[in-house]
């Protein structure tokens, strides 16, 4: 008697697996109606949550150095470009690059130079060109679009110091890595072209030796104003 | 229009490279870079006079040896005398009565200059530099130091020499000092002398240890 339950329960509880596998495949073989949206530009629906599955930002730039003996400055001379394609609705792949100069004016004073003493104001330039690849996570699509992102890749750096017209530099090349957040704002229902916020950090494994200066490994702080599309 | 994208993010990608900011220039003082270096080992409270010719040697155009003596070469004459009174060393009026000599050169043009050759003193071949001789019974030049810097056009070369050296036709008269005072040249004439004149004054400035 108790062996024909335990038959019975068993033949019940794969009965209701397979209903329920068969329900979950079911439901996962039709979308719904959001699914449809984000997907289907022709559903009504997709004008009122667009969901774009590339991404370009063009960026103006604003970049500070931490800790740098070459170049302490926060300024405004640089540019980023973004572009990638969403795998998913949320996570997306892509390629970046990147260019920033900071200068940083060190009045005159004297220097011991080569056994001697050199006296001279300077400006000191370091410029940075990252590139490489870039994933961003969206939390949701609309007209606002928030995401998290990280870039990876290398990095070209050049330091000068310009003295007395000349100028003497040392280049260098590193290992590059950038978390970011950052929003795109896409107002117009019909266009793509929309605006970019972000806000990030970044470190390079640069090290450059100018002169008397050094910055071994360069760490960077900023925030990217620009236009999505 | 997807193809078009990635074509302008390349483009923009190669022309990242020569995007580098130039300096402002104007941020610069436009004073004179002045750098100087000595022989540490010379005891400099054990001289007590010095000679400088009331002429500057000008490096140039000419193989012949030309002589700055205009009023802007005399102004920079006495602002060196100035700073050797002020540290406690007598003027002397003939060079036979120095124990210090102090020659100035002006770089007006590097013409004849071909190649750095081994030995960095270049100038010292320079078609109509100082000769030894006009300080005395020296064989030659001595640079107790090595020399790190290389000169261009609108530079004053200042070099102090040791005179209670041994003489000899195998001797080296011996620099004990030198200083080098470059920067660009504006055209105006009284502003670029009054900023050379600045650039000596630093150069004795930061050569605290000449001193009586």
């Amino acid at each position: 008697m108790k062996t024909n339950h335990r038959q019975t329960i068993a033949l019940v509880a794969v009965g209701l697996l397979l209903a329920t596998g068969g329900q979950a495949q079911e439901q996962a073989t039709q979308p719904t109606r959001k699914q449809i949206a984000v997907y289907d530009s022709r559903s009504p629906l997709y004008e009122r949550t667009p969901y774009f599955r590339t991404f370009f930002n063009v960026d103006w730039q604003l970049n500070g150095t931490i800790d740098n003996d070459i170049a302490s400055d926060f300024g405004g001379w640089g540019a980023s470009f973004t572009g990638g394609y969403y795998l998913t609705p949320h996570w997306g792949l892509g390629l970046f690059a990147a260019y920033h100069t900071n200068e940083e004016y060190v009045p005159r004073s004297t220097f011991p130079w080569h056994d001697g003493l050199l006296n001279t104001d300077q400006i000191h330039s370091l410029y940075q060109l990252p590139f490489g690849v870039t994933a961003r996570y969206r939390f949701w699509s609309g007209t606002l679009m928030p995401y998290i992102g990280v870039k990876a890749g290398a990095e070209y750096a050049r330091a000068t110091t310009y003295i007395n017209g000349d100028g003497w530099y040392n280049t260098s090349w590193g290992f590059f890595v950038s978390p970011e957040v950052g929003v795109e704002v896409h107002p117009f229902k019909r266009a793509k072209f929309g605006f970019h916020v972000a806000a990030y950090y970044n470190y390079a494994t640069n090290g450059n030796t100018l002169l008397w200066y050094k910055a071994e490994g360069l760490n960077n702080f900023g925030v990217r104003v620009g236009i999505a599309f | 229009m997807k193809k078009k994208r990635f074509i302008l993010l390349a483009a923009a990608a190669v022309a990242l490279a020569s995007c580098q900011k130039n300096p402002d220039w104007d941020d610069l003082d436009y004073e004179y870079l002045v750098y100087t270096q000595c022989d540490t080992t010379t005891d400099w409270s054990a001289h007590a006079s010095y000679y400088v010719p009331d002429s500057i040697l000008v490096i140039g155009n000419s193989e012949e040896p030309l002589y700055w003596k205009d009023g802007d070469a005399k102004k920079l004459v006495e602002t060196v005398a100035t700073n050797l009174d002020a540290r406690g060393y007598t003027r002397a009026a003939a060079k036979e009565d120095a124990d210090l000599g102090v020659q100035l050169s002006y770089i007006s043009s590097t013409r004849y200059f071909v190649s750095y050759p081994v030995n960095p003193y270049w100038w010292w071949y320079y078609p109509g530099y100082w000769s030894p001789y006009y300080w005395g019974a020296w064989g030659g030049w001595g640079y107790a130091y090595p020399v790190y810097y290389s000169y261009s056009e609108n530079s004053l070369l200042m070099e102090m020499l040791d005179l209670t050296a041994p003489t000899g036709e195998d001797e080296e008269l011996p620099v004990v000092w030198n200083a080098y005072v470059n920067g660009d040249n504006s055209g105006y004439r009284t502003f670029d002398r009054d900023r050379m004149a600045r650039g000596i004054a630093r150069a004795f400035e930061q050569s605290e240890y000449i001193q009586k």
